[in-house]
């Protein structure tokens, strides 16, 4: 203990203006974090979150450089260190100078957002093990491979590069309808940290720097196959093996097309085919979730459907394809699959019969408790955490109802919200999370220990207003408003092949929106 | 105190030594000598355990070197040439830090040491001269009255006054510890060493202690009658043997009087004279590293 303490005294002695830096970015973090009423981050935040991860690293690796594990020359090396008092002092630096200071400023977060830290004390700790899996102990191996801190930053901005290219999908889906890939990213985080607690083992214990090189390699390969190659798929896969549900299969059914439901996409030719779901229970609700689709034309041309084009790619897709219901809100909507090709490639396909076929995800859930609160209120929501609503006020509308619910924990990948004015007998309905962020730059609040989503309801005002559209809420009667918040619980995954041989595509397209 | 057995280190390909068998005695002073690039600095490193053996043993202190630990280092004082030092750390500092670290650290010993040395307390490291970082690693090695001294090169670079002090200071914990110290400074090593051993390309030369080697060293010029060709087969012992006109010059590696002269006698004839000189180590150490070089060449 004795020498755990000398060396942890003489780093922090060492080390303490970059530990200043660290605790003041993580002061600032936790302040906007603990006035921000809203899952959107601002710019600073988004920054902050960013900075934050990389300002822990670097104050890790510096720690850990104190005794450099590679190289022949130092200091260190013929002193009567034990390995052992040596990594309890550099794992105590980072838990006093990074874990604790963060798990103390979550605390903050949560008291100042009224939840008692005490009662969320498992998932404040769950978040300190997240981050040891992510940044600590990452840091930590890393810079027990290099000699010097220059090569430390070298491959920490390799790293986050990586990182960034494998992880850069999905940025454009509206929040709700991004596949539930938790165990994807948790399995990522969980091999980082096991692959780095070996690599800080064996340098710490042995310095067998060739061989733990070799192992961080290995393990950069394994992470970013396993995030950025394993098919979200593979997600469902395993929840459907976790969570059964019933077995499903995909038909197309005959019905007209109804243009007011499927519109066509900007500049690019639609081939809505209506569908159908055979083998749903009676009464059982269901979630359309990501699907794989492919395309083949008789003369062999094939299509592989990419079913979330980021905006700016979008002209370069040849093939977007989904299933999906509509309206999106309902239960019982009609089921709709969808082909997007531009202009060139329909017109090759268009008087053809292709072959359609693929994978598509369906999630069972029921609905939990309906929570009702009035305007201007906040309640804690069973199944979801503290939901308020508040009109807000805008420059380019009447004003809106903003519904917020925070939590803790994670929550509910889907939440239905209602507003409900039972004067008039009419009531409009969302879902959190159905507004996407538009914020430039970073915006990714991970370090929060608050899980936030939001929906809006716009409000008309007569005054300004010559026709009420019907998804707006009348203002003469907002205030008699209540906000009912229903979490939806899911309890089961089902994967669904499709197999379509011969599908006429002239006979399902669907005009585009404009002309061209 | 130290003891190899075929020990061998390579790297990539290169052996840096090989098959290296020593014994080093307790209580002495040994110096392990050689060209730049012999092995000196890996076999120091390979016996403190920083870098691995390839092949064969070492024990220090009767300890594999390769588990060496934090026992064992506790009773060596190491300082290298090369040694990365804590620069950031003020004089004091850094001996109070070492000193945290050395159940035998002896404060009375660390007064005398940086007196002697007139260690600036109060400067960090990295702002000290070369010698006087040597001065302050050696006091925080020598404080606490290690079993073992091991020395890689401390001396290069550094002014005489300097060097005899160090020198002076290291000499003074003799024969209560012993002494392993490597430097291609021949000078400073014939001053204090007890025992010697000549590296080249990882091959050890020779061994052995540093009287029987300048006992056996002679520098031999003879003067012929007339001058005649030097023959072209001569003992192996004479090292680099150069003829001009009538005389004859050699070193002899394995000198004794008689036989010596009746080699002499038999390989030349009558000769007019045969002088045979004592030579400083430095004076051998060069025969030696000529012989090798030529012997390399042809």
């Amino acid at each position: 203990m004795h020498l755990v303490l000398l060396t942890l005294l003489k780093d922090a002695r060492r080390l303490w203006p970059a530990v200043a830096i660290a605790l003041a970015l993580l002061a600032l973090l936790a302040r906007t974090d603990r006035w921000r009423a809203d899952p959107m981050i601002g710019a600073t935040e988004g920054w902050l979150n960013l900075l934050l991860p990389m300002a822990w690293a670097c104050l890790i690796a510096l720690a850990v450089l104190e005794e450099p594990l590679t190289g022949d020359r130092h200091f260190w090396l013929t002193r009567p260190h034990r390995w052992p008092a040596l990594l309890a002092a550099k794992v105590l630096f980072a838990v006093l100078f990074v874990h604790l200071p963060a798990m103390l400023a979550d605390a903050y977060i949560l008291a100042s957002r009224g939840f008692s830290p005490i009662a969320y004390l498992p998932q404040l700790a769950e978040k300190q093990l997240l981050l040891a899996a992510a940044i600590t102990l990452p840091a930590m191996a890393l810079a027990s491979l290099v000699g010097s801190f220059t090569h430390f930053m070298l491959l920490l901005f390799a790293v986050a590069a990586a990182a960034l290219f494998v992880g850069g999908g999905f940025r454009s889906m509206p929040l709700w309808m991004r596949p539930p890939d938790h165990l994807r990213s948790d399995l990522t985080i969980l091999v980082a940290g096991i692959a780095a607690i070996a690599i800080v083992w064996l340098q710490y214990r042995r310095r067998k720097v060739s061989v733990s090189r070799v192992a961080a390699i290995a393990a950069a390969l394994c992470t970013g196959t396993l995030f950025g190659y394993v098919p979200e798929t593979f997600d469902y896969r395993l929840r459907a093996a976790l969570h059964p549900a019933p077995a499903l299969s995909l038909r197309i059914e005959q019905r007209p097309l109804e243009p007011q439901r499927v519109v066509g996409t900007l500049r690019r030719d639609t081939v809505a085919i209506p569908v159908a779901l055979s083998g749903v229970p009676a009464g059982a609700l269901c979630h359309i979730g990501a699907a794989s689709i492919g395309l083949r034309a008789p003369d062999g041309q094939s299509y592989h459907n990419i079913p979330f084009p980021a905006p700016n790619q979008y002209d370069k897709v040849l093939f977007a394809g989904r299933v999906y219901r509509f309206p999106y809100d309902s239960d019982d909507g009609s089921l709709w699959l969808t082909l997007d090709f531009p202009r060139s490639v329909y017109e090759k396909l268009k008087n053809q019969h292709a072959r359609v076929g693929g994978q598509m995800v369906v999630t069972f859930y029921r609905k939990g408790e309906t929570t009702w609160m009035p305007l201007n209120r906040q309640v804690f929501a069973s199944g979801v955490g503290l939901c308020s609503a508040a009109i807000r006020e805008d420059q380019w509308t009447a004003g809106r109802v903003k519904v917020l619910c925070e939590s803790p924990r994670d929550l509910p990948q889907t939440t239905r919200v209602t507003l409900a004015i039972p004067q008039i007998g009419r009531e409009w309905h969302q879902r959190l999370r159905d507004f996407g962020n538009p914020t430039t730059g970073p915006h990714w609040a991970w370090l929060s220990p608050l899980d936030r989503a939001n929906t809006f309801f716009n409000i008309s005002d007569p005054r300004t207003r010559l026709y009420q559209y019907y998804m707006e809420v009348p203002l003469e009667h907002v205030d008699q408003a209540k906000i009912g918040i229903t979490p939806e619980i899911l309890n089961g995954y089902t994967m669904v092949n499709f197999d379509f041989p011969d599908v006429p595509l002239n006979r399902y397209h669907v005009e585009p929106q404009t002309n061209r | 105190m130290i003891r190899t057995e075929n020990l061998t280190k390579r790297y990539r390909g290169n052996e840096a030594i090989h098959g290296l068998t020593l014994d080093v005695p307790e209580g002495s002073v040994f110096a392990l000598v050689g060209p730049n690039g012999a092995g000196k600095s890996t076999t120091i490193k390979t016996l403190m355990n920083i870098i691995q053996p390839t092949g064969g043993r070492a024990e220090v202190l009767g300890v594999d070197s390769r588990k060496l630990g934090a026992v064992e280092l506790a009773q060596i004082g190491y300082v290298s040439e090369n040694q990365v030092l804590p620069g950031w750390m003020k004089v004091g500092y850094f001996l109070d830090y070492c000193k945290q670290l050395y159940p035998a650290w002896n404060d009375a010993d660390l007064a005398e040491l940086v007196r002697g040395y007139d260690l600036p307390l109060g400067r960090p490291l990295k702002a000290l001269s070369r010698g006087m970082r040597v001065k302050a690693a050696l006091a925080a090695s020598l404080a606490y009255r290690p079993r073992l001294i091991v020395l890689d090169e401390p001396f290069s670079g550094l002014d005489v006054l300097v060097r005899e002090q160090l020198i002076e200071s290291i000499l003074d914990r003799t024969p209560e510890a012993t002494v392993f110290v490597s430097s291609h400074d021949l000078a400073e090593i014939e001053s204090f060493a007890s025992h010697v051993a000549y590296l080249n390309e990882g091959r050890l030369e020779f061994v052995e202690e540093m009287g029987a080697l300048t006992e056996r060293f002679r520098e031999i010029e003879i003067t012929l009658d007339q001058a005649a060709e030097l023959p072209r087969e001569l003992p192996a012992a004479w090292l680099n043997p150069e003829q001009a006109g009538v005389a004859i010059r050699f070193t002899d590696s394995h000198y004794d009087a008689a036989r010596s002269r009746d080699e002499i006698r038999r390989r030349f004839g009558a000769v007019r004279e045969v002088e045979a000189r004592e030579i400083p180590f430095r004076s051998i150490f060069l025969a030696l590293a000529k012989a090798a070089k030529r012997s390399t060449c042809t």
